[in-house]
């Protein structure tokens, strides 16, 4: 394999990892305050077709952007008005609500199946380091949104970490009864960041539509709000591994791919396998290591409706 | 006790809460007829969703309605679609519902009937010569251990390590549709392909006979899927496992005070719900298309789901509904005909389940009035910082 091929196939792993990557980060901000939406898949499919109508009457992949993140907030609104503020349980309302997307999406987004996007995200190359020999081509030929959700796990371990409000955060998702005592508000706050988790699997969902496949088709999203969901799980709610795992598990779907062309003779099946087997392998190592030093690194009260007591 | 990963939080008490929206609210302290509330709430979320349906597409209403009569029981071929797609879903739904007694959650569905339809796709190559009396009970036998050893790590993580089961059986997922493609497009490849990713056809003799009960056709495996609930709806009833089971619930700790082997009861009723997957799977296979692919199930594992937390804990319930939700994915198929995307039924089957939390909430919850903004405040106490320990 010579090395611009190399430098293609790393640039490649990193683009189309960029959606998962975004959703992913939101959905670490949604788990911190002790939320998951399982209905992740389902918000990204609504931010993707929403995202590929708005590019396709407006032109402008912006915008497109823009009304995905926006949709996947109102429907990650939903998620949150059922889970948090009515207190049902969150897988129900979860696969209720990736059963609402799946159908609504198909019947709305039938006129739009094989139609190629107008507004195409470009690539935008960075002065100077694009032109740098193997690296510019692995690293700085990219979309803006790839450079932006590389940043954003970093700017959501600060906020979480060495912020007062990322304090108040993993507060609620620890011991929402406590931080609820200490005046913060619990409710409102899982709602916010339901929203924002919303915005980032929205915008991830756009992503695909106009930036990976740049064209519509039904269950567009392909398991990708899945793999977010389970990368969350693989870093252990910590950012930079999030990071990490999405790179990993976009290097892997690439490596399928690039083990094809070039007869290695592994089933590509091998490659789509590891992540998933990956997650599970390192979910319970995880867990195995935590029980013997008696913590354990989700939120502690991650999934757990909040009643003030 | 477990330890968070933060230990301890240094929180100053805020001012005094300032309350935007005067309603709270809160539990009921009695909550009663949960289930009628629900029930009650799907029919009503069943409707309108029904209702609301023609407006998204581009059909006539009376044009879109026919063509769901005519899917469903307006034609022995529909109703032969109907029974055709119970079968796997009845026992779906018992493979999410037994776990679920328990709290435990099932979402490997999917994984594990197409794991039991390649275990019994093998059984039924290692012996294509053998007699149909003796390969289909093999297939079947193989199918019920290939679904039970798909959830066997799922549940060990989570009963020996404490690890969510909800991500580990659904992950397990695509690690077994991956399986299934690679036999599909590998080994197995069929010498006649027509589309899709499947296997060779079966030995003709390892497929389930029909019934033919006035023009409406269906596989016999329907009468073993009928007969199922009420053979664990009496399993709960009079056996001592099932007591146990149905006196546990999802409290664990009480079974253990009372003396109970939990881990145990656990640990069956997880395996049980993978086994009765795999055999789903493997019956509708052997009794519709008679060959493996990555398609068999179309999301047969999170309907079972579905129909599981609605039914709560009632097998006939899960038989009752599944037949429902036949009617509608029956129906949904049929739309095709006036040009609808089939995939509408999912959404119509989502809102369903939306009202049924919405009712079961209206149940379990109230609105209250706060007090007038005369409260004092909560703590005038000046000598916190206190910690919070997340040990509840």
């Amino acid at each position: 394999m010579d090395y611009q091929f190399l430098a293609l196939t790393i640039a490649t792993a990193i683009g189309i990892s960029t959606a998962i990557l975004l959703a992913a980060t939101g959905e670490l901000l949604v788990e911190k305050v002790g939320v998951y939406n399982i209905a992740l898949e389902g918000v990204m499919l609504v931010g993707a077709l929403t995202g590929f109508i708005t590019g396709q009457t407006t032109g402008s992949w912006v915008l497109g952007l823009v009304a995905g993140g926006v949709a996947g907030c109102v429907f990650a609104l939903v998620f949150g008005f059922i889970t948090v503020l009515l207190r049902t349980d969150m897988i129900v309302v979860g696969v209720a609500l990736i059963l609402v997307a799946l159908g609504t999406t198909q019947t709305i987004g039938s006129s739009y199946v094989a139609v190629a996007a107008v507004a195409k995200i470009p690539n935008a190359d960075i002065p100077g380091l694009s032109s740098l020999p193997f690296i510019g081509t692995a690293l700085f030929q990219q979309t803006w949104v790839t450079y932006i959700a590389a940043v954003l796990p970093f700017l959501v371990a600060f906020l979480l970490f060495r912020t007062r409000h990322g304090l108040n955060m993993r507060a609620i998702g620890e011991n929402p009864n406590a931080a609820d005592t200490a005046g913060i508000a619990v409710v409102g706050w899982r709602l916010f960041y339901v929203g924002v988790g919303g915005v980032f699997a929205g915008v991830g969902g756009a992503y695909i539509t106009l930036g990976i496949v740049d064209s519509w088709a039904g269950n567009v999203t392909a398991g990708q709000g899945w793999i977010a969901f389970a990368i969350v799980f693989f870093a252990g709610w910590q950012p930079l591994w999030i990071l990490i795992g999405a790179y990993f598990f976009g290097a892997l779907s690439v490596l399928g791919d690039v083990g094809q062309v070039m007869g290695w003779g592994i089933p590509s099946e091998a490659f789509t396998v590891l992540p998933y087997v990956g997650t599970v392998a390192v979910m319970m190592l995880r867990a195995w290591s935590q029980k013997r030093r008696g913590a354990v690194s989700w939120p502690a009260a991650l999934g757990l409706p909040f009643y003030r007591s | 006790m477990l330890r968070s990963s933060v230990d301890s939080v240094v929180v100053v008490p805020g001012a005094s809460r300032r309350s935007l929206w005067p309603w709270r609210i809160e539990r009921r302290p009695d909550p009663e007829r949960i289930g009628l509330y629900r029930i009650s709430a799907v029919l009503l979320g069943l409707a309108v969703s029904l209702a609301v349906a023609p407006l998204f597409t581009s059909t006539p209403p009376a044009e879109f309605y026919s063509a769901v009569w005519l899917g469903t029981f307006g034609s022995t071929l529909g109703m032969s679609n109907v029974l055709t797609i119970a079968m796997p879903l009845i026992l779906a739904g018992l493979a999410a519902s037994i776990p679920y007694r328990l709290g435990l959650w099932n979402v490997g569905i999917d994984g594990q009937m197409l794991m039991g339809a390649w275990t019994a796709t093998a059984v039924a190559f290692a012996m294509p010569q053998a007699p149909g009396f003796l390969m289909i009970p093999c297939m079947m036998l193989a199918g019920m251990i290939g679904g039970a050893l798909w959830i066997i790590i799922p549940t060990f993580a989570r009963i020996v390590l404490g690890v969510s089961e909800v991500i580990t059986t659904f992950l397990l997922n695509f690690v077994a549709v991956a399986w299934v493609a690679y036999w599909c497009t590998g080994p197995w490849y069929p010498k006649s392909s027509a589309g899709g990713v499947r296997a060779e056809p079966l030995p003709a003799q390892g497929e389930l006979g029909k019934l033919d009960i006035q023009g409406v056709v269906v596989s016999w495996g329907i009468l073993i899927a009928i007969a199922l609930p009420f053979v664990f709806w009496a399993a709960f009833r009079f056996t001592r496992w099932g007591y146990e089971i149905t006196m546990i619930g999802d409290n664990h700790r009480a079974g253990r005070y009372a003396g109970m082997n939990v881990r145990r009861l656990l640990v069956t009723s997880m395996l049980l719900g993978g086994l009765l997957a795999g055999f789903g799977g493997t019956i509708y296979m052997m009794g519709t298309s008679g060959q493996l692919s990555t398609g068999l199930t179309n999301n047969t594992g999170f309907n079972g789901l579905v129909i599981a937390v609605l039914a709560g804990s009632n097998e006939l319930a899960v038989l009752a509904l599944a037949l429902i939700y036949s009617l509608l994915l029956a129906g949904g198929g049929s739309l095709g005909i006036v040009g609808v995307d089939s995939d509408l039924v999912f959404a119509i089957i989502g809102i369903t389940l939306i009202f049924g939390s919405f009712g079961e909430a209206y149940a379990r919850l109230r609105l209250v009035r706060t007090k007038s903004s005369r409260v004092p405040p909560e703590s005038t106490t000046k000598e916190a910082p206190w910690t919070i320990n997340s040990s509840h």
